[in-house]
């Protein structure tokens, strides 16, 4: 009798473990998740930044580039493209972003034939303005991805990936900008 | 990262139960032996009452260092608060590292002191507040301020100052009652040698008990120093792993280091009280204090060493190999192997030989670093024109000029500015990977020779290659500054960024048309427009230019259109790419 007892004492105390340890792995995916949506969160923040330094830029660069219109206008485009992506995820917005980092690197590359635009104040520190948002937006997205890697992983081990199943935490998507298709800018050859 | 976090905080709260725990068996002792001196009886109230006020004193200083800590230390370095406008890239830097951290910005301040160096302090991630002093943010570029502001980030982020702020405290409450105790021992003695009204009592457990506390009290205060010490450097080789993690860049911070180390000033503001909290040991080697304080850091050239050698990756695995490699710091591991492996698999930035790059933005001088060591003219050599981008971020385009190179090298065809014509990076970059595998077998350029790289000679050098013999800039801000000889120098003005270029791509001088006529001083003698407007431009009732439907380029006789809404002085012709002048402004 007494190992009857003995055994069922320890399969009851397995079984109070097996629920705490439970509820730990659950309460720590809850508080992964939430670090991901924060994170997102922060870039979203950071990219608003840049889609609202854009228009600034353009005013100030469209008087010594006036020539340069189908540049400036392929900028305001694809910052469009990528206001109207924004709430719709990091897949999406990935791609929209990525068009636009295009269309900026564009622009860039034919702002340096104009030395004189550098010599502009304003045009200076603005420079430093949107060269600090592209770095947030690679440290937000590094501090994302990064959240994401550990939150994929830690749902995907066994044997959480039990709690996970149970608890319908799914994996979350890494935020990428670069794109797959690699077109050349075009570039005036004429 | 997070495991991380976790592990220090285990350190950190076993530190401190250590430290107490010293403390109280201090204050046991003390309080016993001395109520024994009285009565002879062991043990008795005194043990109570000796732990009793140690952990008083004890409280007391804590709660001042807790409350007051900060502002303490800010005051003792005349640090003053800055906002966005005072220094934005200084702002700008620090904003970037706490997002990169996953912290709420901290507080920025400003030293004014040409010694370069930086600390962070502050109890909470909440609360912190970072310090850089005026050498500091004047004399490194922005990668290298990223590096150091990252490895305070770090600190904040591993909640170093809080506990070796607490670990502290202890270490001097324990120094203080062990110099407290010893001292009224050899005065007591003298007074109190004949009165022994212990007498026989118990009289041989006094004894014992005396000379264990006086052993106690005379080890206890080193160990203490060199445990508080040995934890202080293994957080300083943390915070430089973290600030790799956070940046993916050790150069920046390598070099950083390289700057403030080969810098000779004396930082006056810092003190024996704050020297530990700076990134560099403040206290210099000509300095008659150095060897007393040097152990809160480790040696600042292995440090240097270690960011050089990281080539694996960017997280804390990789900057344990790196100091394994080299044989720096402690034995065994800096962190537990669980905390090791959490990171795995994080890279360094690299660019597309593998060679890691800056992540600098658009825009600005992609500048690659790790551990080769090839001067320019092997790079040169290998890789050609290649070579010289890789060491200094541009392309040196047949005609002479610079080309920049976007950082993230997403665009594979760029333009000469000068010249118009056309790099295909993608073609030149596999014809170099092709030539230098060929030269010497795979691997022939190196990603992870380990060597040491010099990124600031190989930028000079490639600097004095594209100017042979001629004035040296500013380097990458006078992108479009042309005075190569074999192109005729075009009146070219001192500073770049306030004059107004003037583009000279066919070398013959004297066709071009000038469009700066505020500072030139034009010795070849060139066609200025005439009357300052060659095409006849009207200016309409609000002062806006009426442009003809069409015009001719004067250089290359394309017909160019001029597209609606236009309005500016000059463009560029679409076919040659020379600045047509509209009219002088």
């Amino acid at each position: 009798m007494p190992i009857a007892i003995a055994v069922m004492v320890g399969c009851g105390v397995l079984f109070v473990v097996a629920i705490l340890w439970f509820i730990g792995a659950y309460n720590r995916f809850v508080g992964m998740r939430n670090n991901v949506k924060n994170a997102w969160a922060q870039i979203d923040v950071q990219l608003k930044r840049r889609h609202d330094l854009i228009p600034n830029l353009v005013e100030v660069v469209k008087d010594y580039m006036g020539f340069e219109q189908e540049t400036l206008e392929n900028v305001t485009k694809a910052r469009n493209v990528a206001m109207g992506a924004s709430g719709q995820g990091p897949g999406a917005q990935g791609k929209a972003e990525a068009g636009l980092n295009r269309a900026l690197q564009g622009m860039y590359l034919v702002m340096e034939n104009y030395p004189e635009l550098k010599a502009n104040q304003n045009v200076a520190q603005l420079q430093e303005e949107l060269v600090s948002t592209e770095n947030k937006i690679a440290y937000s997205r590094q501090f994302y991805n990064d959240s994401v890697m550990r939150y994929n992983t830690g749902i995907q081990k066994i044997p959480a990936n039990i709690v996970a199943g149970f608890g319908g935490f799914r994996e979350e998507e890494f935020f990428e900008i670069e794109d797959s298709e690699r077109e050349a800018p075009k570039v005036d050859l004429r | 990262m997070w495991e991380l976090i976790e592990f220090n905080k285990r350190q950190s709260y076993l530190l401190i139960a250590g430290l107490a725990l010293i403390l109280i068996i201090l204050g046991a002792l003390i309080g016993t032996l001395s109520v024994a001196y009285g009565n002879g009886e062991v043990p008795n109230v005194g043990s109570a009452i000796g732990i009793v006020a140690a952990i008083i004193i004890w409280t007391v200083s804590s709660m001042g260092a807790w409350y007051g800590g900060d502002r303490m230390v800010l005051g003792f370095s005349k640090a003053k608060p800055i906002k966005h406008s005072d220094y934005p890239q200084l702002w700008n830097v620090v904003e970037e590292m706490s997002i990169a951290a996953g912290l709420p910005m901290p507080k920025v301040y400003m030293i004014d002191d040409s010694a370069p160096n930086a600390f962070a302090t502050g109890r909470t991630p909440e609360t912190a507040s970072i310090a850089v002093t005026k050498g500091l943010a004047d004399k490194l570029t922005r990668d290298e301020l990223q590096g150091v502001v990252a490895h305070e980030m770090g600190h904040i982020r591993n909640r170093d100052i809080l506990f070796m702020t607490l670990a502290g405290v202890l270490v001097g409450t324990i120094a203080l009652l062990c110099d407290y105790f010893l001292r009224s021992m050899y005065f007591g003695r003298g007074r109190r040698g004949s009165r022994r009204s212990g007498g026989g009592k118990g009289g041989w457990v006094v004894v014992v008990l005396l000379v264990a506390t006086v052993v106690f009290a005379i080890l206890a205060p080193v160990f203490a120093r060199l445990l508080y010490m040995a934890i202080s450097r293994r957080r300083e080789y943390l915070a430089d792993a973290t600030s790799v993690e956070l940046t993916r860049y050790p150069p920046g911070l390598a070099s950083a280091l390289e700057k403030i180390s080969g810098d000779k000033e004396v930082l006056e503001v810092a003190n024996r009280a704050t020297a530990h909290l700076y990134i560099v040991n403040p206290i210099k080697p000509h300095e008659e204090r150095y060897k007393k304080l040097t152990s809160t850091h480790p040696p600042l050239k292995e440090r240097i060493a270690i960011l050089r050698t990281i080539a694996t990756g960017a997280a804390i695995i990789d900057y344990e190999r790196a100091r394994r490699a080299i044989g720096a710091g402690p034995k065994k591991s800096l962190v537990s192997q669980k905390t090791m492996h959490e990171a795995e698999g994080v890279e360094l930035k690299t660019g597309p030989l593998g060679i890691p790059v800056e992540q600098g933005a658009q825009g600005t001088i992609s500048r690659p670093a790790g551990p080769t060591k090839m001067t320019p003219d092997m790079l040169f050599e290998k890789l050609g024109p290649m070579g010289t981008m890789l060491a200094s971020g541009f392309l040196m385009c047949a005609c002479g000029e610079k080309v920049l190179v976007p950082t993230s090298l997403d665009k594979m065809i760029v333009q000469c500015a000068a010249c118009g014509s056309i790099h295909n990076l993608q073609a030149q970059l596999d014809q170099a990977k092709a030539a230098a595998q060929a030269a010497s077998g795979a691997g022939a350029v190196p990603a992870t020779s380990g060597e040491d790289y010099d990124v600031e000679k190989m930028a000079q050098a490639a600097d004095d290659y594209s100017r042979p013999g001629g004035p040296g800039t500013a380097g990458v801000e006078t992108k479009g500054k042309v005075d190569d000889s074999r192109l005729k120098p075009a009146g070219s003005t001192g500073d770049a960024p306030a004059g107004k270029e003037s583009y000279d791509p066919t070398g013959d001088g004297g066709k071009a048309v000038r469009f700066s006529d505020e500072e030139d001083a034009s010795p070849e003698g060139t066609e200025a427009p005439e009357e300052g407007n060659p095409f006849g431009i009207a200016f309409d009732a609000d002062g806006d230019p009426v442009y003809p439907e069409s015009v001719v380029c004067p250089h290359c006789g394309e017909d160019l259109k001029i597209p609606d809404g236009f309005k500016g002085s000059r463009g560029p012709c679409s076919h040659c790419r020379e600045m047509i002048v509209f009219f002088e402004i």
